[in-house]
């Protein structure tokens, strides 16, 4: 090609104009921050609304297939235990886990699935918000459905540990699991790759159980209530972490590393 | 009202997107002008703070973005390159839930919701699915939601990209009307978009911003590097392989060619009047390749 460039870059890159950075001012911060709290207080628009509040609201867009799959799980659960044999109760309740962690994470993970999260991420309630507003409510009807669940099984004859041990367990662990997961992956998440780690995980804590059987022969009804209680708190404590750290993480490129996380 | 960016790098890896970047952005359109992968969506997500830069800031009104953090967000508009929605969504309840996460009250969201769904001309439609809506239905709701908080910084990411082009000029005509008293950057590979409606045009190449100014005075800074020629059609080939050709018409035996450079590419050729695509190809050329 004939034309040539001439420097064009550096010739253009005087062109640019320099500006120099102003220097932080804590006090002119706190001044803009009134003028834009007043500013919103003045645009009726903008709402304070209470935590339970947004909660309700965001509830009030969940897709109706989520309470729909709440209400299938319950229904066949209810159906499992209403045959009064405990170990087709346990089949039900070992696909009550996966089912209630698909349902958490269908909710959450359609903001990527549909490519919802930059401009979810630029609204007042921003992505971790939102994720914290979702993750609440689901875990709180997740709680609700087990609680109603293990009042029901433990009217059937079934013990406590047993309950925490095909349901409360695999729930916590996978669920955590999952987060985690979304959590690292952003928006590379991808949900039939969730639903492969569901199942993978389930297909491990099947045998699991078996093993709790055998221990429980060996050891006793006591010693094993205490050991499956103590992991399912710890179960339940790291559940309530992976929670926080995807309601707390900044959804920004990992410059660190030099990765690539949403682009 | 006044968005400032200070010496903005975001990299990649070994890669730099933007690469300390500076401008002063106030009240106004401003096109932003750039080859596929000259850092325009990184530079947007900084903006919006959905991304974190490697070093440098953005400031509004003196402030960086990210400390005001939620107070940035509630005058701020954005429509991303790739619109997302929930596909179940009607165009209605979109908006409707977009407004619920952008934190407005239930009466004013209804107001508006409706109000802009008349605006975009999708008012008659606004009970059915957004999945089955065309591409331009889709991104005159994406501008929608993006206007449901009235922003004063609105943000948009090449918005005509896949359109028609009368969706394109009806989109640009809704972008005219909405710019007032904001600061609006579009960015766009389609250069007739920003001639049209933006007040000033940032150009930029391989994360850096090689060009800033209005319109016209943009284009004079090629003046004399567009040149117009009549030449046989068996010898297009030929010079298409050592210039850069804007254009090329066939009359007869004969074709026009249009051609940018710095030099005067044949006796017969004639300087002619740039335009802004000229401007595009004289500095986007090789990248376009």
């Amino acid at each position: 090609m004939k034309r040539s460039k001439k420097n064009d870059d550096e010739q253009l890159k005087t062109l640019l104009q320099q500006n120099i950075p102003p220097k932080p001012d804590s006090q002119k911060r706190q001044m803009l921050i009134r003028k834009l709290s007043a500013d919103a207080a003045d645009m009726d628009y903008l709402e304070p609304e209470s935590f339970s509040e947004k909660i309700l609201t965001t509830g009030s867009y969940f897709s109706p297939w989520t309470w729909l799959a709440f209400a299938v799980s319950l229904g066949l659960f209810l159906c499992g235990v209403k045959s009064e044999n405990l170990a087709q109760a346990y089949s039900y309740l070992l696909c009550l886990a996966p089912g209630l962690t698909l349902i958490l994470l269908s909710e959450l993970s359609k903001t990527f699935g549909h490519n919802m999260w930059e401009m979810e991420a630029v609204c007042r309630y921003n992505l971790p918000r939102l994720f914290l507003m979702r993750l609440t409510l689901i875990s709180g009807i997740d709680f609700g459905v087990m609680a109603f669940c293990f009042v029901t099984f433990h009217r059937a004859g079934g013990l406590f540990w047993e309950f925490a041990l095909y349901a409360l367990l695999p729930f916590f662990l996978l669920s955590a699991l999952c987060l985690l997961l979304m959590r690292h992956l952003g928006n590379r998440c991808n949900r039939m790759g969730l639903l492969a780690v569901i199942i993978f995980a389930e297909a491990v804590w099947v045998p699991f159980t078996d093993a709790f059987w055998r221990f429980q022969h060996r050891f006793g009804n006591d010693v094993t209530e205490k050991v499956v209680l103590c992991a399912t708190v710890l179960a339940l404590l790291f559940y309530l972490g992976s929670a926080v750290a995807l309601c707390t993480k900044k959804y920004y490129g990992n410059t660190g590393k030099g990765k690539i996380i949403w682009n | 009202m006044e968005l400032r960016i200070e010496n903005l790098t975001k990299q990649y890896g070994t890669n730099l997107a933007v690469n300390n970047l500076s401008a002063n952005l106030s009240c106004g359109v401003y096109g932003l002008l750039g080859a596929n992968g000259a850092g325009k969506t990184t530079l947007m997500r900084l903006l919006c703070d959905i991304q974190r830069p490697t070093s440098g800031s953005v400031c509004y009104d003196g402030q960086n973005i990210r400390e005001i953090g939620e107070h940035y967000r509630n005058i701020l508009g954005y429509l991303p390159q790739n619109f997302g929605y929930y596909p179940d969504f009607t165009a209605y309840r979109f908006l409707m839930y977009m407004s619920a996460i952008k934190g407005l009250s239930k009466g004013y969201a209804k107001q508006r919701s409706l109000e802009l769904l008349d605006e975009v001309g999708l008012l008659k439609v606004k009970d059915k699915k957004i999945k089955t809506f065309s591409g331009g239905m889709k991104q005159r709701l994406g501008i929608a939601q993006a206007m449901l908080n009235n922003p004063k910084v609105l943000i948009l990411d090449e918005p005509t990209a896949g359109l028609d082009p009368k969706e394109r000029v009806r989109f640009r005509n809704l972008i005219s009307t909405f710019s007032r008293n904001k600061i609006v950057l579009l960015s766009t590979h389609i250069v007739s978009d920003v001639e049209y409606i933006a007040g000033e045009i940032l150009v930029m190449k391989k994360g850096q911003l090689i060009h800033r100014g209005k319109p016209h005075e943009i284009i004079h800074s090629i003046d004399g590097k567009v040149w117009e020629c009549t030449v046989p059609a068996n010898s297009v080939s030929l010079l298409s392989e050592q210039y850069n050709i804007g254009n090329l018409r066939s009359e007869g035996e004969q074709t026009v060619l249009r051609i940018i450079s710095d030099d005067k590419p044949l006796d017969t050729a004639v300087p002619v009047t740039p335009n802004l695509e000229d401007l595009y190809l004289y500095y986007f050329s090789e990248e376009e390749q």
